[in-house]
């Protein structure tokens, strides 16, 4: 099982664009992707903040990229809150061997701060 | 606030375009919540549903569910990385199947992300479904065996098939992630079918697991 981290880090490459995995663990770095820092905003408003937060940063994310690739952000956003909860609940756990092939990706990006069984 | 609307999800009127495949995904959604599932009927589903709005509000929960039931669409709505194999078996010592855990989980992680939808689009709540009548079903996945997770799951141990056990909950599962997400054959891609490139579609959902402290 790929971690979404990975394929960020893959999907980087096979476009042979530039990004910074510490994003993913800290919204003050810039993720270097394209509106890569309105999604990491929009993401964190819509997970944790206020009402007006989620209303600036959608403006920002339409601003920046368009509408149609904010609603596919909320999107995906609502699908990882499922898929995250449910693989929680279910007490997925990492193989030894992802553990290992992870190791210097997961040290990079700070993933190493959440609990797993 | 919620919206009282006859036509489920009727979003044309968003200054945003919702593609037509999300908005038949979450009608497709809304008749799965108010059916029947394995355990429970459509009413207890329903009301799974929204005692997890109310709880993420801060209310307290009023449906008259088994409490371990209850604690289970809490903690899944709220507190996810706290979960740990201790405390499912103590649900199922109490009296909760791993079949009516696995569907509770599947309902309270799917109107959790119909909310999310919602409220990154600034749209109002989508009133939940009348529930439609009929007895639970009893289906579980006849593949299903015991996991390296904390439940039994179909055809392997992972994130796809966390809620395999139950046949509803992973159809609901599949439809969310196909639609809202990338399906199987579009995560193959380097550029699938949609409008973010997929860096920025893993960003989001990179970043999204990080904030849930889940490592996928």
């Amino acid at each position: 099982m790929v971690t979404h981290t990975e394929l960020l880090r893959e999907s980087a490459a096979a476009n042979r664009i530039p990004v910074a995995l510490a994003a993913v663990t800290d919204p003050a770095i810039d993720p270097q992707l394209p509106g890569g820092a309105e999604l990491v905003a929009f993401t964190d408003a819509v997970l944790t903040g206020s009402d007006d937060a989620v209303a600036g940063t959608r403006s920002a994310v339409v601003a920046r990229l368009g509408p149609d690739r904010m609603v596919e952000a909320a999107a995906v956003c609502a699908c990882l809150q499922m898929m995250n909860r449910t693989t929680l609940a279910a007490g997925v756990p990492l193989s030894r061997a992802r553990l290992a092939h992870t190791a210097a990706m997961r040290r990079d990006a700070g993933l190493d701060v959440f609990a797993h069984e | 606030m919620l919206r009282g609307r006859m036509t489920p999800f009727d979003l044309a009127t968003l200054p945003y375009p919702v593609p037509d495949r999300i908005v038949a995904t979450l009608r497709r959604d809304w008749v799965r919540l108010a059916s029947p599932g394995s355990c429970f009927t459509g009413p207890e589903r329903v009301a799974i549903a929204a005692d997890v709005r109310r709880i993420r509000t801060g209310e307290a929960a009023t449906s008259p569910l088994p409490a371990v039931v209850v604690e289970t669409a809490r903690t899944t709505a709220t507190a996810p990385a706290g979960i740990r194999r201790t405390w499912v078996e103590r649900l199922v010592a109490d009296g909760l199947s791993e079949s009516a855990y696995v569907e509770t989980v599947g309902v309270a992680a799917r109107i959790v992300a119909v909310d999310t939808f919602h409220r990154g689009l600034g749209a109002a709540l989508e009133p939940l479904p009348a529930p439609r009548p009929g007895k639970p079903t009893g289906a579980v996945d006849p593949n299903a065996r015991p996991s390296k997770g904390f439940v039994a799951m179909a055809h392997g141990t992972g994130s796809w098939w966390a809620v395999s056990l139950v046949p509803e909950a992973f159809a609901g599962m599949e439809d969310f992630h196909n639609t809202l997400y990338l399906s199987p054959e579009e995560m193959m891609a380097a550029a699938p079918p949609r409008r973010l490139s997929r860096p920025q579609i893993e960003l989001v959902a990179a970043r999204t697991s990080a904030v849930n402290e889940c490592f996928y």
